[in-house]
């Protein structure tokens, strides 16, 4: 199935952030790093598009070539053309796009807020939103989270963290030191996905009820994602009550 | 030993209750677990079903461990063990999986606690934990060859893992002096959101390196929560 080969992709994307552009913009680009002809770029746009509709419907696992085609209204033959590695090519370049994308939006909101204490929220909301309303993401963590999560937990999470890190630093420069910067930006990243995996309405005290209501569900329990894990609100008193005091202890022990 | 580890033990056993619906009334009269001062796993039936899977599991890995396997090595029928465990197979594994993490935080637990303040008990839980996930033989070869067995049932559990954390500090904070306006249970949730998140993965820190857990402590967890 090739789902190793999405493991280089989502950490190759320091590549991708260097040439973040938001979602409509030119796939290709992004993947090879070399600008293909415009008409082979809005072909491939196309079957991304239709890979990514497909796994938002069937998932990873059972989206075909076929069912690619058929969305993307071309035929096989064109398919192979545009991506000659077949079903885990695409698979791996619409991995890449998409990152590139949530990246890409996140600039985009960030654009036009000047106050770095304000780029931290809004960036942590931001990320959240994208997350939680990704409908393909949605689909493979509620159906098929073996396909996705092994790639992100423990030191696969490094390269999750490495990426926001370096993606969101320079928003940082007029603040901190690069070093610094980056251990904000994936400091940031640690609290948006723990409130995505752990959103506000998991975390209380009537656990052992749940959990008492739930047992057949043990390992079969798709992982549904809450629609406002982290809201504006929240993000703020967040950043307010820790970032804030943590950004000048750093500051203060990069000092000394 | 204090408050919060037994109050941590009660929390897994009673998690481990729930999830078969059983009680462990039966654990009391059996007295021993608690009898040297020391919490052991409490011996019961589940318990055994559970220490006897993850054995199975520690000699050949999460797909390999069948229910058969799993009776075999709890000297049970295979009737047995759907009793405890109606879902089969998926439902004991996933279980075996929960298990074993709630131990591994009571393991935590114990380790801070005789912590003189709360940041020496964060910066040795931190090297704690990270030390023991690096030598967690069972853990690392789950990771290395069939991650996506495991890392499912992880992230199903991480809520109630979250929460037990933000309780055990809950009871950490009492009678401590926090930052004015800060209430302790959205204290105790931050401070458990940053530790679950760098227990698996420490990102830029070195934590095998105290010092620089310590800078991690101060700046990262404990900056906005002390007074």
């Amino acid at each position: 199935m090739g789902l190793a080969l999405v493991v280089p992709s989502l950490t190759a994307d320091r590549r991708a952030i260097a040439h973040a552009e938001p979602a409509h913009s030119e796939p290709g680009v992004v993947a090879s790093g070399k600008p293909p002809s415009p008409r082979v770029s809005d072909s491939r746009a196309r079957v991304l598009d239709a890979a990514v509709r497909c796994v938002a419907r069937f998932g990873v696992a059972k989206t075909t070539v076929e069912d690619v085609a058929r969305e993307a209204r071309l035929s096989r033959a064109t398919l192979y053309r545009l991506f000659p590695g077949g079903r885990d090519d695409i698979v791996v370049t619409m991995v890449e796009r998409e990152v590139a994308g949530f990246f890409g939006t996140l600039a985009g909101r960030l654009d036009g807020v000047d106050d770095p204490t304000e780029r931290i929220v809004v960036a942590m909301t931001a990320a959240a939103d994208q997350l939680v309303e990704h409908r393909a993401l949605g689909f493979v963590l509620a159906h098929e989270p073996e396909v996705l999560l092994p790639h992100v937990l423990f030191t696969e999470l490094d390269h999750v963290l490495a990426s926001a890190g370096s993606f969101f630093a320079p928003y940082l420069s007029g603040l901190l030191e690069a070093e610094d910067a980056r251990r904000v930006g994936e400091w940031m990243t640690r609290l948006v996905l723990s409130h995505v995996v752990c959103p506000p309405g998991a975390v209380d005290d009537s656990w052992p009820q749940a959990r008492a209501n739930s047992s057949r569900d043990a390992v079969a329990s798709p992982f549904a994602l809450h629609p406002e894990p982290l809201s504006e609100d929240r993000a703020r008193w967040l950043v307010q009550m820790f970032i804030v005091p943590g950004i000048r202890a750093l500051t203060a022990a990069s000092t000394t | 030993m204090g408050t919060n580890v037994s109050r941590l033990w009660s929390w897994a056993a009673h998690g481990g209750s729930l999830l078969s619906g059983k009680d462990m009334s039966g654990a009391r009269e059996r007295g021993g677990a608690y009898a040297s001062g020391v919490p052991r796993p409490v011996n019961d039936t589940r318990t055994r079903l559970l220490e006897a899977t993850y054995a199975c599991i520690a000699r050949d890995g999460l797909g390999a461990t069948s229910l058969e396997d799993a009776a075999r090595s709890a000297g049970v029928s295979r009737a047995t063990l759907y009793r405890y465990f109606p879902g089969g197979r998926d439902e004991l594994l996933g279980a075996v999986i929960t298990w074993e993490t709630l131990r591994f935080f009571l393991r935590l637990a114990e380790a801070v606690a005789d912590a003189p303040d709360l940041e020496t008990l964060l910066v040795d839980g931190i090297v704690f934990a990270h030390r023991a996930i690096e030598e967690h033989e069972v853990l690392r070869r789950i990771l290395g060859t069939e991650p996506e067995l495991l890392t499912p049932q992880l992230t199903v559990d991480a809520p109630r893992i979250l929460n037990l954390i933000r309780t055990f500090f809950i009871g950490r904070f009492d009678g401590h002096e926090l930052r004015e306006g800060l209430p302790p249970g959205d204290a105790a949730e931050y401070v458990a959101r940053m530790t679950l998140s760098f227990i698996s993965s420490p990102g830029r820190w070195d934590l095998s390196d105290p010092e620089q857990v310590r800078a991690l402590v101060r700046s990262e967890i404990l900056a906005g929560v002390m007074p």
